[in-house]
């Protein structure tokens, strides 16, 4: 009935209500918001990583086959598939290598119109020379940059494929084959984990037959990969290709065995014509080493008869050798002698030399002295007659003195008495003076003077000649003394010239004598010389004749020696010859050993060849489909994984907000009791009643659901896969709306919303209006079980007492309660318990399990182990091989890490600690080969003692066609790897072969901090064959950041948790309040304080809080459990256990927002007006 | 110095522009002991006046002397108090708390007093003796309402505030309430206030406080109080 002001009430409850309204729609719009955009994660995730697969044209199968495809092959696939969609190429697994580091890449040809697995390039441009290169972007790619050369050599003992073997990056690229960060999938070469893509132009590949064959079909294209109408179709097509692969390789196998048989027939012809060309030269050889024998004894002769000769003219020579031996002895006895006497003549020689040499003195010397003599005569003789002489003259001089003196003696005597008249004239004068004066007696004067004057220069001249006179006398004086001494030498000289003329005499008569005896001894010494003379010739002679025949012998010698030297020659030659001889010989038996052995050989290959020939099965096509891609499945369980979550988690948010919406309604309509009641009165149905609450809840609900749907299903995928986008190289997002499970959940809603309603309406529609008119009466107070149980009972205190028949009086509200907090707790524990495992991984891996410091990556064979040993110290590593293998057990597959140590003892003793994580027994590699817990779980070999189940065995796929089984020892705890330990002597046992370290794990080194380890590095770099060294340090940041990313889930999570837990205590009290106001205002009006009025309600809260942190604690402990398994990566293992830690603080927080309640409550009860609540119904 | 004395007190409720005013200027006297009994009309203020004076409401105006205390000054703390040892108060529908039997309410009550009465005895004399351990939902009306006088006595208060104790009963058992409300105030010297609009009952009383439009129209003192056994109405 369209009744005008029913509805105006119905609108006016909306705007008047409006608080109730927003609740009701906020709690829906989270709870099924939740629940939707979680739900449509996975979807999203799947048309998103689907839309990039068909952008890039991502192939549906791939082919490779054990004998490449020819254009045979090719046209058969593509019979089957449409020529359109066959996509044949090139690829490799090679090494790439740098100066220091080495990789395991796949080499794959990009077509100019690359029609299929297109490369997203990200940066750069593509190859446009054939020595240009594009790589993968990521991880390894950081070593290489866009302008690097990255050089390739192909694995071991192939040759490479390609024409170039360096290649220039010149771009990066992102591939829907690889959509795993860091994982392009595993290989048969290296440590079986190629590290990075390539795509270099296809003309690089030098062979006649394509390697791979990619398949497109566009019957596929529209559907979504993950999903089962794709699965279905593929597998459908799968088998065509299947069916085309076995067609081909029986044909390909006939024209290969053809190929080969011809080859074989040739090979046969070969053969023969081998043979018989051998024995031919067989026999050639054979005469000529029977010719040269003859030749060789012939000479032997010949030597022999040569050597008695000569041994016979060594004889002669010898002999005469012998005789001028002697001769020359005697010769030399006649020599000694001749000298001797040589000697004493020459003596005699010498003596009268002397003799001679001293007359001839003797006599010069008298000649000399008889010269000096007759010289000394003379000279007195001439010193005698001036001595004479020189007296004469003395005596005249003297005479003439003596004149002189006398008529001085004369003049002067004048002199004096002219003198003596001056001076009487003199006195007079003066006597004068006195009387006259001078002027008067001046002619006197003058006069005076005149005579002063003459008598002056008289005396002068007087004094002058006296002078003379004296200096004459002394003159004569002298020279008289002189000639005194002159005549006395004269007199002594003349007695010295007298002896001499006597010595003079005397010596003459001496060398008379002298001179006879000389003669005497000269006369002897001549005839002494003659003899001496004619014996010493005769020696001479003897001297000749003695080196003649010396020189004849040694002419005999030499010739002698030429002999001997041309025999030796000829010995020698002969020894050759023979040596020669006997090599022939032992070549050609060697030879023909060798040649007989070569066609042995040859006969027996070709007998191989043809077996294999018979033998040749069949050639195996390998097909693979996207679900081999690395990380493609992974991608899908991750998806799937959220899917699981999403159905899990959020249905405790829609339960919680069915409560309080169901609360929320049923409270308003218990308010409007009277409204209803006066509504019947008034004659309206029950119809009509129902209508304007309905419109109330279901417009809030509805309203609330699209806000919801429309919000959430674009944030939440929009958030989760960018969460993953950390892991995965998949850009761009789908994010459809998906109507239909909008629909759902608004036709969900509906019905909750209806059924609340109704369960609330009910009771009360069914009612008579005047019971409806009256207040509600309270609900009947009961005995509560405990009570029966007086032991306990009568030990509580009043207020406990009331608290507890309180919680159990309104049972509906006491399990509302219950289950709210107990999920919000569960939720809170939720959010902890994942931080913890999450954290977990990084503290039980590499502080409580992993104790090695770091491994370096080496190469076996080129390997400088004692530099290395020197380097960290030999008791410090241990030797490992890794190589990735895929286990299966059934249907079941994991990818580990096979580890053979070859000191497993110090391994698990020092380096890691390999144990059951639930017991923490530690475990031994002598017991079997070992495998980490997440693996063995998902292969579900596990028990529930985390023990292997009895039997346990698992398949290791070694190359395409071959696979081991192997017995499964124990399980290990792991978190961060998947191990699949080795023992040396397990290894060669299952594997059939040694293993090939190319790991060394090592410890007890300073890499405390970066520099340290850069250090180490460094120099282990430096020594020949480690490739490349990692630390468990770096690994720890490396996880600590991944881990970091999750934290902000697990924030989230506990945040919502703590905020919903307040929304239910504050919803729950508040409704508990409401109920019971009489009560309350009761309590008041009987005089209790308010913290009494408090206590009375909060007592029922915290037992209510209590009980039900305890049973959400519980419960957490599954929801997490159930969370973390679900979320947990492939090859991680998230931590198991929850620490105390978190149970507490779930409790806490709790406790907290339980507080928090009451504080707010607290407010609210005191605000109770008596009063108001009491009022009667008047 | 009676023991209850109102002086000019009033109270006024505002809500927006309209003025109600419930009790409008209400003076009168109480001596203690005295049984007194408040009759009006409905919405003439009685309960309203009643309320103040069980310290439940804040005068707007005007002295409220209790005992020689003004409670009308009274803190929310005080008010507390006073209520708490000084008046017990009986509501027209019991207002039990009906998850207690009937000697847990009472000794609800007791709980707030140092100085009470036992449960059982106050109950037994209210004529309970058997009924003490069942809940009110399972007591008659009357029965409900001793238990509300007794939980109100147990405290031994000086006031006794009892609004309409006999409207929801019947004639009888109305009577019975009655007297007990008379037996009580003459036994222990309770001053006993009892607000109705039923004027039949007004002989029983020592004073009759006649309201009319938040006033007091008329105070009538009977000098000796009729029994109520013998009233008939």
């Amino acid at each position: 009935m369209s009744n005008h002001t029913l509805l105006k009430n119905a609108f006016r409850d909306i705007t008047r209500n409006k608080s109730r309204f927003l609740s009701i729609f906020a709690i829906t719009a989270l709870g099924v918001g939740l629940f939707a955009g979680l739900r449509s994660t996975a979807p999203d995730m799947r048309m998103t990583a689907d839309a990039f697969y068909d952008k890039q044209k991502l192939a549906d199968f791939r082919t490779v086959s054990t004998y490449g495809f020819d254009k045979d092959d090719i046209a058969e696939i593509e019979k089957t598939f449409g020529a359109d969609n066959v996509f044949p190429g090139y690829y490799s697994d090679m090494f790439a290598y740098e100066a220091v580091n080495t990789f395991a890449v796949r080499v794959t040809g990009l077509s100019t119109e690359q029609g299929v697995n297109i490369p997203d390039l990200t940066e750069g441009r593509l190859p446009t020379a054939a020595n240009e290169c594009i790589i993968s972007g990521d991880n390894f790619a950081g070593n290489f940059k866009i302008g690097d050369t990255v050089r390739l050599r192909p694995d071991g003992k192939n040759d490479s494929p390609l024409v170039n073997d360096a290649f220039t990056v010149t771009g990066y690229f992102k591939t829907p084959l690889a959509i795993d960060k860091g994982n392009y999938g595993t290989t048969s070469i290296g440590s079986g984990q190629l590290e990075m893509l390539i795509y270099i132009p296809e003309e690089n590949f030098d062979s006649e037959y394509f390697f791979e064959v990619n398949i497109r079909l566009p019957e596929l294209q529209p559907l979504i990969s993950y999903e089962e109408d794709y699965k279905s179709y593929a597998d459908e097509f799968k088998s065509k290709l299947e069916t085309a692969a076995d067609k081909r390789s029986v044909e390909r196998l006939h024209s290969i065995k053809e190929e080969a048989q011809v080859k074989i027939d040739d090979a046969k012809a070969e053969l023969s014509d081998g043979r018989r060309e051998a024995n031919e030269e067989f026999a050639k050889a054979e005469q000529e080493l029977v010719d040269a024998k003859a030749k060789l004894d012939d000479a032997a002769t010949e030597i022999s008869d040569g050597e008695q000769e000569i041994l016979d003219n060594r004889k002669k020579l010898d002999d005469g050798l012998k005789k001028w031996q002697d001769g020359v002895a005697e010769l030399n006895d006649g020599a000694a002698k001749l000298a001797e006497s040589e000697q004493e003549w020459q003596d005699g020689k010498d003596k009268y030399d002397d003799g001679l040499k001293k007359w001839q003195d003797g006599l010069k010397k008298w000649n000399d002295g008889k010269n000096e003599y007759d010289t000394g005569l003379t000279e007195w003789q001439d010193g005698y007659a001036l001595y004479q002489q020189g007296v004469a003259d003395w005596e005249s001089g003297y005479k003439q003195y003596e004149d002189g003196l006398s008529a001085y003696k004369a003049s002067y005597a004048e002199y004096e008495a002219g003198l003596g008249q001056y001076e009487a004239g003199l006195s007079q004068y003066e006597a004068a003076v006195l009387m006259y004066g001078e002027a008067a007696l001046a002619e006197q004067k003058a006069v005076l003077d005149v005579t002063k004057a003459q008598l002056d220069v008289a005396a002068v001249q007087f004094a002058e000649s006296k002078a003379v006179l004296d200096e004459t006398k002394r003159q004569l004086d002298e020279a008289k003394q002189v000639i005194d001494e002159n005549g006395a030498v004269l007199d002594s000289s003349k007695q010295k010239l007298d002896e001499a003329a006597n010595e003079i005499e005397s010596g003459k008569k001496e060398l008379d004598d002298s001179k006879i005896e000389l003669d005497e001894a000269e006369a002897e010494l001549s005839s002494g010389r003659e003899e001496l003379d004619k014996a010493a010739q005769e020696i001479a002679d003897g001297q000749k004749e003695l080196y003649d025949s010396k020189r004849e012998i040694d002419d005999g010698y030499k010739k002698l020696d030429e002999a001997e030297s041309d025999l030796a020659d000829g010995k020698a030659e002969y020894a050759d010859g023979i040596v020669e001889y006997n090599k022939g010989e032992k070549d050609f038996v060697k030879e023909k050993r060798n040649v007989e052995r070569d066609l042995a050989k040859a006969e027996r290959e070709i007998a191989e060849a043809e077996q294999e020939l018979a033998d040749l099965d069949k050639i195996q096509w390998y097909v693979f489909s996207r679900g081999d891609n690395p990380g493609y499945t992974e991608y899908g369980d991750n998806a799937n994984r959220i899917r699981n979550i999403s159905i899990v988690f959020p249905v405790f948010f829609i339960l919680v907000a069915a409560l309080m919406c169901y609360t929320t309604v049923q409270r308003m309509i218990e308010e409007q009791r009277t409204g209803v009641g006066t509504l019947k009165a008034l004659g309206y149905g029950g119809g009509a009643i129902l209508f304007k609450y309905m419109l109330f809840a279901l417009s809030s609900s509805l309203l609330g659901v699209l806000f919801g749907c429309l919000f959430f299903m674009k944030l939440l995928p929009a958030i989760i896969i960018d969460a993953y986008g950390i892991m995965y190289l998949i850009p761009g997002l789908v994010l459809p709306y998906n109507w239909a499970l909008i629909g759902g959940a608004a036709v969900v809603a509906t019905i909750v919303m209806s059924a609340t309603v109704l369960s609330a309406c009910l009771s009360d529609i069914r009612e008579r209006p005047a019971e409806l008119l009256r207040p509600k009466a309270p609900k009947a107070g009961k005995r509560v079980l405990l009570e029966r149980v007086p032991l306990i009972w009568n030990r509580l205190s009043f207020s406990l007492k009331v608290s507890v028949r309180n919680v159990f009086r309104y049972k509906q509200r006491m399990f509302m309660a219950l289950l709210g907090i107990a999920g919000c707790t569960a939720l809170l524990l939720t959010g902890f318990g994942i931080k913890d495992s999450i954290n977990d991984i990084v503290t039980k891996q590499f502080v409580d399990l992993c104790f090695y410091d770091g491994y370096v990556a080496v190469d076996d064979e080129k390997l400088d182990r004692e530099e290395l040993e020197e380097l960290l110290g030999k008791e410090n590593i241990v030797y490992g091989e890794v190589k990735t293998y895929t286990l299966s057990v059934g249907e079941k597959k994991h990818d580990v890490m096979l580890l053979v140590l070859d000191n497993d003892k110090k391994y698990t003793d020092e380096f890691y600690l390999v144990r059951n994580r639930l017991t923490g027994k530690r475990y031994d590699l002598s017991d079997g080969p070992i495998l980490v817990e997440k693996a063995a779980d998902n292969l579900g070999i596990a028990d529930m003692g985390l023990n292997p189940k009895e039997n346990a065995q698992v398949t290791i796929k070694i190359t395409d066609t071959k696979s081991i089984d192997v017995p499964v020892a124990h399980i290990s705890e792991s978190y961060a790897y998947n191990w699949f330990y080795f023992s040396e002597k397990d290894y060669e046992t299952y594997f059939g072969k040694p293993p090939e370290y190319n790991m060394v794990f090592f410890g007890g080194q300073a890499v405390a901090t970066e520099q340290d380890r850069d250090a180490l590095t460094e120099k282990l770099l430096k020594i020949d064959g480690v490739l490349t060294a990692d630390y468990t340090n770096d690994a720890v940041t490396m996880f600590a950041d991944l881990v970091q990313t999750l934290n902000l889930v697990v924030l989230i999570i506990i945040a919502m948790s703590g905020v919903l837990c307040y929304i239910v205590l504050y919803n729950l009290t508040d409704i508990n309040i409401n109920e019971r106001i009489r009560e309350i205002a009761t309590l008041k009006v009987l005089g209790f304080y308010n913290n009494e009025v408090d206590g009375y309600i909060f007592r029922e809260n915290m037992f209510l809080t209590v009980i039900g942190a305890g049973c959400g604690l519980g419960l957490g402990v599954w929801l997490t459990s159930f969370i973390i398994k679900t979320v947990e990566l492939s090859d991680t293992m998230f931590g198991r256990e929850i620490h105390a830690a978190s149970f507490a603080y779930a409790a806490l927080l709790t406790a907290v927002f339980a507080a928090l309640v009451a504080f707010f409550t607290h407010f609210k009860l005191i605000k109770v007006n008596m009063v108001e609540s009491l009022k009667s119904i008047e | 110095m009676s023991f209850i004395n109102l002086e000019d007190v009033e109270k006024v409720y505002r809500t927006g522009e309209v003025e109600t005013r419930a009790v409008d200027g209400v003076s009168f006297e109480i001596e203690q002991g005295e049984l007194a009994i408040v009759l009006g009309p409905s919405g003439s203020g009685k309960t309203t006046m009643l309320n103040l004076l069980g310290g439940m409401d804040a005068p707007t105006g005007g002295k409220i002397v209790v005992g020689g205390q003004n409670i009308a000054a009274f803190s929310r703390n005080q008010l507390t108090k006073y209520r708490r040892s000084q008046t017990g108060f009986v509501f027209q529908f019991y207002n039990l708390v009906q998850n207690l039997t009937a000697r847990e309410n009472v000794e609800l009550a007791a709980e707030t007093s140092t100085d009470f009465i036992p449960s059982d005895e106050i109950l037994t004399r209210v004529g309970l003796g058997e009924r003490l351990d069942n809940f009110p939902a399972q007591l008659s009306g009357g029965e409900q309402q001793r238990v509300a006088i007794a939980r109100a006595l147990a405290k031994k208060p000086k006031l006794l505030l009892c609004d309409e104790p006999t409207g929801a009963l019947d004639y009888t058992t109305g009577k019975l309430i009655l007297k007990l409300l008379q037996s009580t105030c003459r036994e222990s010297n309770t001053t006993v206030i009892i607000v109705t609009h039923n004027s039949a009952i007004a002989p029983m009383a020592d004073r009759v406080v006649k309201f009319k439009n938040g006033k007091v129209s008329r105070v009538l003192y009977n000098q000796h109080p009729t029994d109520i056994d013998e009233i008939e109405w």
